[in-house]
């Protein structure tokens, strides 16, 4: 199960470390010299340092917009007594259900009308739009399970409303909120069609993009597109491994009783 | 501290009523005990009083000022939860002292107060554990540590003892009662139990499904209360309630075939109800004139007394015995209904008829 899981990217590894002259012999056993010219040429010979620059920026922004406003929804919606509070999270839930690429058009025209192509926010809006609904299906479930006592008794001991979340209810959701922003993250990041269609040059475009473009006109640029890859995947790795620990540690410390 | 009065105060969700507009005075410094079956609101009302909830209708008010548009944090309340509800991502001293933080108390003056209230409460060498490493009563402690150090108008408190295993319960009650008599602050204490509300209060208020049926001190509701309702709730076992008739002139009352002069005439004739408490009756193996003959139906021993279930007029009836009143089950025995300690309510609205306007 592991191996059928992790063998693509093992396969991908060994692509990324091999010479040109055999990069396409079955099966992809490791060759007998590593060679690391694929690592550099992507940064050498392509901007990609500026692409992972812009990656980065377009998934933070939109994971920090989506918690802020995430957190902020989930903490009316599991705490106040709203009329059709159902009725909203089914709503909420059906916006994420739209296939993207049934909105791509109208989102594309909507776009160039605000003259916003090709740049962060581009990305960032519809992004949030899709990953919001997700947060906030989430946080409020990790919220509901705070007892209300605890969100009271911050009331009754002085607390505003948004002391009481961010003081005693937010501390305790944290394992949460690392999960949603994980999927946030990771979501942004790996996200595809968006990112071909608002992007138009190295400005703003994204990781898969930039990948997606290396094949030139006559080579598929085998060997380089696998460095990338795996220059892409890592943090996204480490990121899961250190906070799966926090994760972890939240639940255990929130975990107690009354 | 504060006296609080609630006028013509009531609660909806929806289409349920939680509380029908009652009128409650809650005297400055005093204890009053709100108890009642779950689900009759007793809970709501505190909360009310807190403002956690939004009345429907009606005022609250402390020391004649309204409170209701003020929230929570500027009532000057503080309410311990039943299931304590501490912050479990802080420490027994952030716990407490987190009333006083918010409040932006100088750090100092923080520390000197948390001290102070850890010696009264035992919590000394707690102070830096987190709640999920305390037991039931020491969590119960700093819960009441984290209302204590507010130095409050009113401490409203939500079953506090009911998590707690019965001998601790006991303990902790007594404790309380010695905290308010330290304090002199009004408590309103909320219970299901009527034994905590009569051993502590001393005026006890009874809800049943949002209405409030009697607001009195413990001794008069036990010995006259409002309704069959609060007679069978109050007292372990509760009231006894055998049917009967009043004679034309409201001079005797007939128990099964038995006459029994009355020294007050009622203002009643025909069907009734005698409410009688288990100890008012006499028992005894011998037949007197006044003497209904009967047979033991249950007998409990419980050490301090005994207690004898029988049956008079189609109903149901505990009665206390001495402790060495020898006795089982099928034994022929003779009840006497003391008659002048009996409370009469009306036969269809269970209201007292003495106490009727």
């Amino acid at each position: 199960m592991v191996f059928y899981l992790i063998g693509p990217v093992i396969w991908q590894l060994i692509t990324s470390l091999k010479p040109n002259a055999i990069l396409t012999s079955l099966p992809p056993v490791l060759p007998e010299k590593v060679v690391f010219t694929h690592y550099v040429s992507v940064f050498t010979e392509r901007p990609f340092a500026r692409i992972i620059l812009n990656s980065f920026i377009v998934a933070t922004s939109t994971t920090v917009y989506c918690l802020a406003i995430g957190v902020l929804s989930a903490f009316a919606i599991s705490i106040f007594d709203i009329k059709g509070k159902a009725l909203f999270l089914g709503l909420v839930l059906s916006i994420s259900m739209f296939p993207p690429i049934a909105t791509v058009s109208p989102l594309y025209l909507l776009i160039r009308a605000l003259g916003i192509r090709d740049t962060y926010l581009a990305l960032i809006f519809p992004y949030a739009t899709f990953a919001l609904p997700l947060s906030i299906w989430v946080l409020s479930s990790f919220i509901s399970e705070i007892p209300k006592e605890l969100y009271k008794a911050a009331r009754v001991d002085g607390c505003t409303p948004l002391q009481a979340l961010w003081k005693v209810l937010f501390p305790l959701a944290a394992p949460g909120v690392f999960t949603c922003a994980i999927l946030v993250f990771i979501f942004a990041w790996n996200e595809f069609l968006y990112a071909l269609t608002f992007t138009t040059t190295v400005q703003s475009r994204t990781i898969p993009v930039a990948i997606a473009l290396f094949p030139g006109l006559h080579e598929v640029p085998w060997g380089e597109m696998a460095a990338a890859s795996i220059i892409v995947t890592a943090p996204l790795v480490i990121l899961v491994f250190v906070f799966q620990k926090r994760i972890i540690s939240g639940l255990t410390a929130g975990s107690v009783k009354g | 501290m504060a006296g609080i009065q609630l006028k013509g105060l009531s609660k909806r969700f929806g289409k349920n009523v939680a509380i029908h507009p009652l009128d409650l005075k809650i005297d400055d410094g005093s204890f009053m005990a709100i108890v009642g079956p779950s689900g009759c609101g007793k809970s709501t009302l505190l909360n009310l009083i807190a403002g956690l909830e939004t009345p429907s209708g009606g005022d609250i008010i402390f020391d004649g000022q309204s409170v209701l548009n003020l929230n929570p944090r500027k009532r000057d309340v503080a309410f311990v939860f039943q299931t304590y509800a501490l912050y479990p991502h802080k420490t027994v001293y952030e716990n407490i002292g987190f009333p006083l933080s918010i409040a932006r108390v100088e750090k100092n003056e923080i520390d000197k107060r948390i001290l102070e209230v850890a010696e009264l409460l035992g919590l000394q060498n707690l102070l830096s554990r987190m709640p999920r490493e305390l037991s039931g009563g020491q969590r119960q402690r700093v819960a009441l540590g984290r209302a204590i150090i507010r130095q409050p108008k009113v401490f409203l408190l939500d079953e506090p003892l009911s998590n707690l295993d019965a001998k601790l319960r006991v303990q902790t009650r007594a404790e309380l009662k010695k905290l308010h008599e330290r304090l002199k602050t009004t408590f309103v204490y909320v219970t299901h139990d009527q034994t905590e509300a009569m051993s502590l209060a001393d005026k006890i208020a009874i809800l049943k499904d949002g209405k409030l049926h009697q607001s009195a001190p413990p001794r008069e509701i036990y010995n006259n209360p409002a309704d069959t309702f609060v007679g069978g709730f109050i007292g372990s076992p509760g009231m006894n309630f055998i049917k009967a008739a009043i004679d034309a002139e409201g001079r005797e009352v007939a128990i099964e075939n038995m006459l029994y002069p009355l020294s007050q005439p009622l203002e009643k004739s025909g069907d009734i109800i005698v409410g009688l408490r288990p100890e008012h009756f006499s028992i005894g193996e011998h037949a007197n004139e006044k003497a209904l003959a009967k047979e033991a139906v249950v007998v409990e021993p419980l050490g301090s007394e005994t207690l004898i279930q029988t049956e008079i007029s189609g109903a149901q009836v505990v009665i206390r015995a001495p402790a060495d009143y020898n006795c089982e089950a099928g034994d022929p025995i003779q009840v006497t209904p003391l008659i002048e300690n009996a409370n009469f309510f009306h036969p269809e609205t269970g209201v007292n008829i003495e106490l009727m306007d």
